[in-house]
C-alpha cells in the first residue's frame, strides 16, 4: 500500500526549507517508508539531531524529536537510550556534524555498540554555515574555505564506523532511494550501532563551486561515483579511487549490546 | 460518473520544480511547464498520465513529499493528454 506521509509529517510545517532538489528529502522520505514498513508507531521513536541542513529533518517528523547542539546529538541519543531501552533512537546528521564537531562522540558510541541507528547524510560540506569544507569533501574540490581546491584526504565512513566498533555499517545514495531505503530498514530493526552513510547532493554549497549547480546533474554525478560491492570486488585498487563503495558493508549479530550490558549488569549487582 | 483518480498527483503547493522526478521517470509522464508561483519559475506537470506505469521512481526520489502515485490495481478514471476521458484497471 502506498505510504501515507502525512501520518508521520507535521504537516502544518511543509513545504520543506531545504532547496529545491536537496537530498535531505529524500533520505528523510526513505526513513519514514522504512518506518512504515516496519510498522513502528510515532511514539515510540525517538529521533535526535545536531545542527545542519539536513538536522532540521527533526521538526518535520511527528515523533519525540530533539533537536540539540551542534555534533552532540549522538550522546544525546546515547542518554535516551539508557534512560528508554525499548526505544527506537534514530540520529539523523550531517557529515560535518557526525564526523568533524561530533567525531569523538560518534566513534565512542560505535565502540560501545549502543543500539542507535545514525543516518548520515553525506553531502560532502557544511551546507547551512556557508560551504565550508568538511572531513567528507572530496580531495579536490572547491569549497568556500578550500577556494582552490581542497587538499585534505577525507575520510571513509564505512571504515571508520567498522573499526570503531559499530555492527552494521551500509552505504547508499539519493540516485539508489529504493535500495537506500531497505538499508535503513535493515538498520532500523539490527540491534547494535548501525551506521548508514548516505551520500546526498548539496548542488548549492557544493554543486555551484564545482560545476554541478543543477540538482539533476549532482545526482548523476553521485551514481557515477558510487560502485556497488559485488562491482567493487571486482575493481583494482586504482579504479576504485575516488568511487563509494556502496552496499552493506558490515554486518556482526555476535557482538553484545550495550544497553543489554548495562541490564546484566544491573541484576547481577541486585542478585549479590 | 466515477470518481476521478489520476495515476500520478502532483502537489504544488510543495512541489519546488527541481527537475529531479522528470530525470527519473522511464515513460516521461511528467514535464517542467512554466508557470509563476515558484521560485524557478516553473512547475511540473502532469502532461502523460496515460503513460504512467505506476512503478513509483518519482514517488521515492522526490525529495519534497510532493508526488503521489497511486497503487498498482487501483482503478484509475482520468483525462488523458488528448482530452478523452479514460478508465483503466490494472
Amino acid at each position: 500500500m502506498a505510504t501515507d506521509y502525512s501520518k508521520y509529517l507535521r504537516m502544518e510545517k511543509l513545504p520543506l526549507y531545504w532547496c529545491p532538489g536537496c537530498g535531505n528529502g529524500t533520505i528523510l522520505k526513505a526513513m519514514i517508508t522504512a518506518i512504515d514498513e516496519l510498522g513502528w508507531q510515532n511514539d515510540d521513536i525517538m529521533m535526535v539531531s545536531g545542527i545542519g541542513c539536513s538536522s532540521r529533518a527533526t521538526g518535520y517528523v511527528d515523533f519525540h524529536t530533539i533537536h540539540t547542539l551542534h555534533g552532540r546529538a549522538v550522546p544525546v541519543a546515547t542518554a535516551i537510550k539508557m534512560c528508554h531501552p525499548d526505544m527506537h533512537v534514530i540520529v539523523f546528521s550531517g557529515d560535518g556534524d557526525s564526523t568533524a564537531i561530533g567525531g569523538n562522540h560518534f566513534i565512542h558510541a560505535c565502540r560501545r555498540n549502543i543500539d542507535l541507528t545514525v543516518i548520515i547524510v553525506d553531502n560532502w560540506i557544511y551546507g547551512m554555515t556557508g560551504g565550508q569544507y568538511s572531513p567528507l569533501t572530496p580531495t579536490g574540490t572547491k569549497a568556500s574555505t578550500m577556494p582552490r581546491g581542497n587538499i585534505d584526504p577525507n575520510f571513509d565512513i564505512a571504515e571508520l564506523a567498522k573499526g570503531a566498533g559499530a555492527t552494521f555499517v551500509a552505504r547508499s545514495s539519493v540516485a539508489d532511494p529504493m535500495i537506500l531505503k531497505n538499508y535503513i530498514k535493515k538498520g532500523l530493526s539490527h540491534k547494535g550501532m548501525s551506521v548508514i552513510d548516505a551520500l546526498s547532493n548539496c548542488h548549492i554549497q557544493w554543486g555551484r563551486r564545482n560545476k554541478y549547480g543543477d540538482p539533476v546533474k549532482l545526482v548523476d554525478l553521485i551514481k557515477e561515483k558510487t560502485v556497488t560491492k559485488a562491482k567493487a570486488a571486482k575493481m583494482s585498487e586504482e579504479e576504485l579511487k575516488g568511487k563509494y563503495v556502496t552496499g552493506i558493508l558490515y554486518e556482526n549479530t555476535a557482538k553484545k549490546e550495550y544497553t543489554q550490558a548495562y541490564k546484566e549488569l544491573v541484576e547481577k549487582a541486585q542478585n549479590e | 460518473m466515477a470518481v476521478e483518480q489520476a495515476p500520478v498527483v502532483v502537489n504544488e503547493d510543495l512541489c519546488t520544480a527541481c527537475g529531479i522526478c522528470i530525470k527519473v521517470c522511464p515513460k516521461n509522464v511528467l514535464e517542467l511547464v512554466e508557470a509563476l508561483h515558484v521560485w524557478t519559475g516553473s512547475m511540473c506537470k502532469v502532461q502523460r498520465p496515460e503513460d504512467c506505469i505506476r512503478c513509483k521512481l518519482c514517488e521515492v526520489a522526490c525529495p519534497h513529499f510532493a508526488i503521489d502515485v497511486v497503487d498498482v490495481g487501483v482503478e484509475l478514471t482520468f483525462t488523458d493528454s488528448k482530452g478523452n476521458q479514460v478508465t483503466k484497471s490494472k
